[in-house]
This record gives structure tokens, sequence and C-alpha cells, in this order.
């Protein structure tokens, strides 16, 4: 399984990986990107079988990234990675075809739930 | 929490609130004590900022430590053991940012029953001391997360 990181944050990203190890996903390959633009690129060369994405990032944040890849008819399953929660920012993820959200902070269990039914 | 408005102390009981939370989930940290808020600004240490914007407020968030508590904070959000080495000052930075936007995540949604317009901003990372501007209004809790003091920091903009 191949998973996209994408997070303006190092730190972030570094978490990420971690916790998808902690979730039993630890032989999964990771490539990673520091905003959305970065994204399209690494997308391009490598299709991912899933996107972690945080949502705030500079150049293009996580919401323009899905617009973007559904502007294109990219598919693949997106879901968010990032510290705003709110049911606004849920609904619109979720009318703009993100499959989970999923709030900073978060633990394996987490990761577990969203992503082994978006996988299964 | 005498010396602060109503609508301050909110916001830093928010902050606090999701400073505990962020401890526990981030860090692995049960034990947060608050031992005391003022209506004042961090002392001459490095600071973690981010700011909540919206229609009814202009909000920035803050998380200030000791060089040596951002390195512990730092490492634990990594998952390193304390006693591997130090981390870059860019990684510090970067972790500390990281660590300010978790906690202003939950704030936001904490506080979206006072203003549902809250946009965060990016966070950033100082060195040196932050003044406010005469109209704004400081709230500082002094809390501990297990044994490292951290300085949680909300400073309410006036409108101009």
């Amino acid at each position: 399984m191949r998973v996209l990181i994408v997070d303006d944050s190092k730190t972030m990203r570094m978490i990420v990986k971690r916790t998808l190890r902690q979730a039993g996903y630890d032989s999964c390959e990771i490539d990673e990107a520091g905003n959305g633009k970065e994204a399209l690129d690494v997308i391009k060369a490598n299709k991912p079988d899933v996107i972690l994405c945080d949502w705030n990032m500079p150049e293009m944040n996580g919401l323009e990234l899905l617009q973007a890849l559904n502007g294109q008819g990219v598919k693949v399953p997106f879901g968010f990675v990032t510290s705003e929660g709110t049911p606004e920012m849920k609904q619109l993820a979720a009318d703009n075809g993100a499959l989970f959200l999923i709030t900073k902070p978060f633990t394996p269990e987490t990761f577990q739930q969203q992503l082994g039914a978006v996988l299964s | 929490m005498s010396e602060m408005s109503d609508h301050l102390s909110k916001w830093v009981n928010a902050c606090v609130d999701s400073a505990k939370e962020f401890a526990s989930v981030a860090l692995g940290i049960e034990q947060v004590a608050v031992n005391g808020v003022v209506a004042a600004m961090p002392s001459n240490q490095p600071i973690a900022l981010i700011a909540l914007a919206g229609s009814q407020s202009s909000v920035q968030l803050g998380l200030s430590a000791s060089p040596e508590a951002c390195q512990a904070i730092s490492k634990m959000l990594l998952g390193m053991e304390m006693d591997e080495p130090d981390l870059e000052s860019g990684e510090v930075a970067d972790a500390m940012g990281e660590a300010a936007n978790i906690l202003a995540g939950q704030v936001k949604s904490l506080m979206s029953c006072v203003d549902s317009s809250l946009n965060l901003g990016i966070p950033i990372f100082i060195r040196g001391q932050i003044d406010k501007s005469a109209d704004s209004e400081v709230g500082l809790a002094h809390i501990h997360i297990g044994d490292i003091p951290i300085g949680v920091v909300v400073i309410i903009n006036s409108e101009r």
C-alpha cells in the first residue's frame, strides 16, 4: 500500500508516519509533500492508495488539493488529518469527497478505524 | 483571573482545557497542573504563536516555554526519548508550531459557540520578548505538563 502524507509540518508528517506504524500499517510505502502543490507533483509521479492531508497549508491548502484532484478526475481515497474538526469543516470535507477527517491529536486506534474502513 | 474580562477568561479556560487534551493524547501525559493565571505577557522565552481570526474575534494563542522545555515537548511529540540528542533549532520551531496548531484547533472547536467564523493561521515560533499593544488584552496561564512548565498565552486584539 502506498500512502501520501501531505502536511507543511515535518514534525506532523513524522507523527503521522509513526501513528501509521503503531496502527499496524508498517509495511506501507510512504511519500510526503509539504503542501498541495507539491502533492500534485508526487501524485502524478506515483499514484498513492490513500492520501492523508492536512487542511491549513501555504501555497495550496488541503481543500484546494482535493478540489484540484476532483477537477482532474483523479480518484484516490482522500482523508484529512487536521487540527480543525468542527462540524462545518467535516461537512465541507465530505461535500468535496473526503472519506474521513481525523482531528489532531489522534491515536493509532483512530487511524485503524478510519483507514481500515477505507482500505477494506 | 480577577483582572481579566469574562471574555478573556473564556478563551484562557478553553486554552487550558485544550492543553490538557493535547498533553493526554499527543504526549501521553495525564498530569497537567494549573499554577496560576495572570494578565501579563510571558517573560523573555521562546513562544509558538498562532492566530485565530473571525468576524467577531482576533486572537493570538501561544505556547511559551524555556528552551529546555521546548526541547522536551518537541521530543515527546516526536516520540523520542529525553536522553536522545537534542533537536536542531528548526526542528524545535516546527514541533512547537505544530503543538500550537493542535492547541488552536481544539480551542477553535471549544469557542465556536462564541464565534463560529474562526479560522486558523499558520503558526510561527519566536525567540525573544513579545509585547502586546496598549489596547490588547492578554491572559497567561502557568501550567505544568508533567514536570514541564509551560505558559499558555491568549492575546485578544482590539478591533481597528
